[in-house]
């Protein structure tokens, strides 16, 4: 056994796509030399802005043999038959092949063979298969070549021991070879060296100023950053994506601190953050225990050592920042010149959708859903009857997408929301109202989310009203494509409506979102296709937001059919109720008497429109039945399920109950009696049980071995 | 003494030229940047080599700020090196530029960092990077994959480097106005205001108040017009001018708020059709012979 590692190096690799990639060099590897039966112990990968390598360690020296037995035509085939055998194993004659005698005559039998290779023939052309056809998100040809990469392949290096595997790419000048050395850091150390082993390769490439391992690297630049900001006293604000990005930025990092000019700090603190994350990749600051940020901003560097160097970097650095926030600062003043109102009016000249009207059409939905029917049957949903809030939803919903005609929007498309929240506040609007409005893209990264009512009031509003329209038209997602991300907004619909435990037909929301855009008269859906399409569209959403939970879809679907389909936080409930009684004893015993019930039921015909006549029980098991199913009933019967809370958990345990006396009339009487009348009381009977765990879910749905864990 | 705005043009001039490039000069038409010039968009398909250089003074009326802005403007000045196939060492050849212009690699940072370049009107785009010096983006670096919606082969490499955003590093400048465009000093120094403020002042207000969008509006049509009718007499290069034309009066229309989100669409697609018309006639006709 040896380790085998394999370097492709090349130009600047997007450092959003490095992890990725890393993982799935590391499966690809690890599948390429399984399928050509090479063992090995462990493979692993990383990536730097430069590099990506695969390291396999403990890998056999020699291919494991390939032994497989094909069957061949019957002995007495015709001649043709059997040519054609041998052609297809390429044999010369049957001599090569045995007889083999099973039930169904003899056979011939060929056992083919072949030799294990020597693992050094074979990784050239597996390093060469995955270079080919190695998935990036986005790749690129250069030169003349026919080959694409994620940027122009500049080197190879593949060590097997310390034998260089042969590896190459592309052709003419453009060609590349593998060898046993590689290139340091692009500008602190651009020279080649060679390598002997992985660990001397690890060793080398940081005397040449580059740090391979990702995570270490990733570790590095944090603690150094922390050590820069202690310096000042101060934290840095953590941002894990940040540092991520980072990661993929530098192959030798060196944090060094800025200062931001006093007079920018008037600025929002999420202009400050976004011009110095989105645009620049810097670090904010801040004192310890203070939400302020601090005028101080940490910037990563590609490793650049003597302090002359560091004062151009920071100086550099500092007045980058100072041009875009000058920018922004304009900006800011600007947008405070004009109310939200004037801002709406220029909403009337931008599309929402081709078919949809436009932004301010939007607006004024949103006004009419917001304090209107849709706004009380929500707020009622949740025991909320003031109309001081529903005033409120329906003014944050007129002047939510007012800012997106803003210079601050313009210029810096990511602070939606966030900058019409701003100016609400400066202009004299209610604090939910200001809230609201910040909140509508993405309510769940606020803590008090459960507090908000305007702001959820108004998130759910935005996404329905996106969703029913987008459907009206039929631009349904399919597939991988989503580009109005319609799947985001219905998850974030029935986020909003379970953590709010929103007790509400969802189909009742639609219908009115439909009638606004009916009363604006842009368009005329059909009411009962698009809501038929969003609650399936719904259904799957749902099955696909509580497998993350645990709960497998047979479960969601066998919830959605009943009473409460459309009702999404009773729909979950019933689901994990369903779930954790199918994977208890219990609820294993009552779906083996379930099945047969209902298998029973389906095979047998009889009148359902009778009623069970308890006066023609013979046998006691029927009439313990009897009484436990009216028992059962008259529990349910006690406005059960009216509810709002209602304890799914203890409506299964009802269920359950019936379990032993179902299963003692099985053994005891014979359901298809001779007796016609016997018989179709029987079946009556359990129609009636059926029918009774039927009104909780649809077990029906439940797959196989699902209920098997009990 | 740091390198004068025109020594910094000189420079770039005399490095690309000993790597073969052709020193052209700027094209003649207003035009958003570089690429549209002749040299890049039509001289980047076909199988032919090609290696060019040239400033290009672009035009972005959106971008104008009355001046007031330290380094926004509507008129600036790119330098543009075309190479076709892109030569193994393009990165390699585009720092040692740096280096020429006297960029020390090793005191500044300078990065790669991704920017998958498109231009919707010309139908163009490629994979590369904006390249930063110390937080500064300063060059746009693209392997083209697609012009005027036809696939790029062999693929050209298109450096552009943002002159005025250089020029403020080496002279240690925080405002394009007070840029050294000369290299004198005293009474002799010419910054970068004397000779385009007022210009910027004039441009930014015809950009976003005065220009008269009806015969802004005519013009366009006239322009796609022109270039459809030069096209069907064979005529590909006169025929993609008016290509250009009709891109700026768009751009212009742009500026003063005319076109609505859809109309946008609509407008950036019909400069995209004559792109890739004035394209697809380049690669598939020989030069006209002229009687």
């Amino acid at each position: 056994m040896k380790s085998f590692f394999f370097e492709i190096l090349s130009e600047e690799i997007p450092a959003r796509m490095q992890f990725g990639a890393c993982e799935t060099l590391k499966n690809l590897l690890a599948a390429a030399l399984k399928e050509e039966r090479l063992s090995f112990e462990s493979v692993t990968a990383y990536v730097t802005p430069r590099r990506l390598v695969g390291v396999v360690q403990g890998l056999t020296e020699i291919q494991d043999d390939f032994e497989t037995e094909i069957r061949g035509p019957r002995i007495d085939a015709p001649a043709q038959a059997i040519e054609g055998f041998l052609k297809s194993q390429n044999l010369p004659s049957l001599e090569a092949c045995t007889q083999q005698e099973s039930p169904k005559g003899a056979f011939w039998m060929y056992r083919s063979f072949e030799k294990g290779k020597k693992t050094e023939d074979l990784l050239g052309a597996l390093v060469e298969r995955l270079i080919q056809n190695f998935p990036w998100p986005k790749s690129m040809r250069w030169g003349d070549q026919d080959l694409s990469w994620v940027r122009p392949i500049r080197g190879i290096l593949a060590l097997f021991g310390d034998h260089v595997i042969p590896v190459t790419v592309g052709r003419g000048v453009w060609r590349v070879t593998s060898s046993n050395s590689t290139w340091g850091h692009r500008f602190l150390s651009p020279v080649s060296f060679e390598v002997q082993s992985f660990e001397d390769y690890v060793q080398k490439l940081k005397e040449h100023f580059v740090l391979l391992d990702q995570k270490e690297r990733k570790q590095k630049i944090w603690e150094d950053a922390l050590k820069v900001a202690q310096g000042q006293s101060l934290q840095i604000v953590p941002d894990e994506g940040l540092l991520d990005e980072i990661t993929g930025l530098v192959e030798w990092p060196i944090p060094l601190l800025g200062e931001i000019q006093k007079n920018f700090m008037a600025l929002p603190r999420e202009v400050l953050t976004t011009s110095m994350r989105v645009h620049q990749r810097y670090f904010s600051l801040k004192k310890e225990g203070e939400k302020e940020l601090a005028p101080f901003f940490i910037v990563v560097s590609n490793g650049f050592s003597p302090a002359s160097a560091h004062v151009i970097i920071q100086n550099g650095n500092e007045s980058v920042l100072r041009a875009r926030l000058s920018d922004a600062l304009f900006f800011w003043e600007q947008d405070q010149k004009t109310s939200l109102e004037a801002m709406l009016t220029k909403l009337k000249t931008r599309v929402f959708q081709k078919g949809l009207g436009s932004l301010y059409d939007k607006a004024e939905r949103l006004k009419d859903l917001g304090m209107g029917q849709f706004g009380s049957l929500v707020l009622e949903s949740i025991g909320l009857k003031e109309e001081t809030t529903l005033k409120q939803c329906g003014r944050a919903g007129f002047l939510a997408k007012a800012d997106l005609v803003s210079t601050m929007v313009g210029e810096f498309p990511e602070l939606q929301g966030i900058m019409g929240s701003y100016y609400a506040a400066l202009q004299g609007e209610a604090k939910e109202v200001s809230e609201a409005i910040y909140d509508q893209y993405d309510l769940w990264s606020e803590p008090d989310v459960l507090e908000k009512k305007v702001s959820m009031t108004l998130a759910l509003a935005d996404r329905l009203d996106t969703l029913v329209g987008f459907f009206g038209l039929g631009l349904l997602p399919t597939g991988s494509k989503d580009p109005y991300a319609l799947r985001r907004s219905a998850l974030g619909v029935i986020r909003l409506l379970r953590c709010h435990q929103l007790d509400v037909s969802l189909k009742d929301l639609m219908i009115m979102v439909l009638k606004s855009y009916q009363t604006q008269g842009i368009t005329d859906f059909e009411i009962q296709k698009t809501v038929q399409k969003l609650l399936e569209f719904f259904e799957e959403r749902l099955k696909v937001s509580l497998k993350d939970q645990g709960v497998s879809p047979d479960r969601v679907a066998a919830c959605l059919t009943g009473t409460w389909f459309d009702n999404i936080p009773r729909a979950c409930r019933l689901a994990e109720a369903l779930d954790s009684f199918l994977k208890s004893k219990e609820g294993g015993i009552f779906l083996t008497v379930y099945r047969r019930a209902s298998h029973i039921l389906k095979e047998s015909p009889f009148d359902p429109l009778k009623e069970v006549q308890p006066g023609v029980f013979q046998d006691p098991s029927e009439t313990l039945l009897w009484d436990v199913l009216q028992k059962a009933q008259a529990e349910f019967g006690k406005g059960f399920f009216d509810k709002k809370d209602a304890d799914f958990n203890q409506a299964f345990l009802i269920l359950s109950n019936l379990a032993p006396a179902l299963h003692s009339f099985f053994e005891t009487v014979q359901v298809n009696s001779p007796d016609a009348m016997l018989r179709d009381n029987r079946l009556l009977l359990l129609k009636s049980v059926v029918d009774l765990f039927e009104r909780l879910a649809e077990f029906s749905k439940i797959e196989k071995e699902g209920g098997k864990s009990g | 003494m740091s390198l004068s705005f025109q020594d910094l043009i000189f420079k770039l001039k005399a490095f690309w030229g000993r790597q073969g490039c052709a020193i052209l000069e700027p094209y003649d038409l207003e035009m958003g940047a570089g690429t549209f010039h002749w040299a890049t968009t039509l001289k980047a398909l076909g199988k032919e080599p090609w290696n060019a250089a040239f400033v290009q003074p672009s035009r972005r009326p959106s971008d104008g700020r009355y001046g007031e802005n330290p380094n926004r403007v509507q008129a600036f000045h790119q330098f543009q090196v075309i190479m076709k196939p892109s030569p193994v060492n393009s990165q390699e050849l585009y720092l040692e530029s740096l280096k020429e212009i006297g960029l020390s690699l090793t005191e500044n940072d300078i990065r790669f960092v991704e920017d998958d370049w498109e231009s919707p009107t010309l139908g163009a785009s490629g994979l590369g990077w904006e390249v930063w010096c110390n937080g500064q983006e300063i060059s746009q670096f693209t392997y083209f994959q697609y012009m005027g919606s036809l696939v790029c082969d062999p693929v050209s490499v298109e450096l552009t480097y943002g002159l005025e955003r250089i020029a403020l590093i080496l002279q240690g400048k925080n405002s394009f106005w007070d840029l050294n465009w000369n290299g004198g000093e005293g009474d002799q120094k010419i910054t970068y205001g004397d000779i385009f403020l007022r210009r910027e002042k004039e441009f930014s207000a015809f950009g976003f108040e005065f220009a008269n969008t009806d015969l802004l509006l005519r013009g366009f049509e006239d322009a796609e017009l022109e270039s459809r009718s030069l096209l069907e007499k064979g005529l590909v290069s006169p025929a993609y001018d008016y290509c250009i034309k009709a891109s700026h009066l768009f751009n212009l229309l742009d500026a003063r708020g005319k076109i609505s989100v859809t109309e946008r669409a609509a407008y950036i697609g019909r400069v995209r059709d004559l792109a890739r018309a004035c394209c697809e006639a380049w690669v598939n006709s020989s030069p006209i012979s002229i009687k």
